[in-house]
């Protein structure tokens, strides 16, 4: 049970880090492409957010 | 600071939690609205060849090459208010104070950047933004990670500590990207 559990808990982690960088890729071929850098401007600013968790 | 949002009845942190996110997105458009409108005076030209400096700069100070001044304090925030103050107007000041990042201590060398980028780049409702971006994700950020490791709060601060290799190599790389993407939009602006 336990052990299936952690098999699941893995699999949607190691799901949603795919998604997140599928996602990361995805706004940066898109701002290359259309030469506007706000997407990638906010998502350094998610980035940044999530960064901070790790500040005492 | 985790354990203003954690103490009292399920309303109370309830409560808590959404003074401290929205204390944390008004801190933050406010002070990315005071810079950008601060930078809007800029030339456009001096401010694109600024800002890739800049970005280069930091880009290599968050990579270990150089070091540079952040703007922070180092201090964290005042303990006395958790005991002074009514928790909601604690977790609502700490939203305030922690929203725009600079009242602290700062994580990544990378925020430099960012920074640069409210002040030089863009009109002042675009600064705003992107700096209410990133308060909104710190405060959403700590409200979740509070609430995970409720009964251990050590818990939660390794959680943030085992990941920021990842976001340090994210940030390593999104710098250098808006880098290269400000230096081609200054040498056709230039040309």
């Amino acid at each position: 049970m336990t052990t299936s559990r952690t098999a699941s808990s893995t699999l949607t982690g190691s799901l949603a880090r795919r998604a997140a960088v599928a996602f990361a890729v995805g706004v940066m071929v898109e701002s290359s492409v259309r030469m506007n850098v706000l997407p990638f401007v906010i998502l350094l600013a998610v980035a940044q957010g999530l960064t901070s968790l790790a500040s005492p | 600071m985790i354990g203003t949002l954690v103490k009292g009845s399920r309303f109370e942190r309830l409560l808590n939690a959404h003074l401290h996110i929205a204390g944390a997105l008004i801190g933050a458009g406010i002070v990315g609205l005071a810079l950008s409108s601060l930078g809007s005076f800029l030339p456009r030209l001096i401010s694109l060849w600024l800002l890739t400096c800049l970005c280069i700069a930091y880009g290599a100070m968050e990579l270990g090459y150089l070091s540079l001044p952040l703007p922070e304090t180092g201090h964290q925030v005042p303990a006395s208010w958790r005991y002074l103050l009514p928790s909601p107007v604690t977790a609502l000041l700490y939203g305030l104070v922690l929203g725009p990042g600079i009242g602290t201590r700062i994580a990544s060398a990378s925020y430099g950047a960012l920074l640069s980028l409210v002040l030089l780049y863009g009109p002042p409702l675009q600064g705003m933004l992107v700096l209410a971006t990133c308060g909104l994700t710190r405060a959403v950020g700590t409200v979740i990670t509070a609430h995970m490791s409720r009964r251990n709060p050590a818990e939660g601060m390794a959680l943030g500590y085992s990941l920021i290799q990842v976001w340090r190599s994210l940030n390593a790389l999104l710098v250098g990207l808006l880098a290269g993407c400000l230096l081609v939009e200054a040498v056709i602006m230039t040309r």
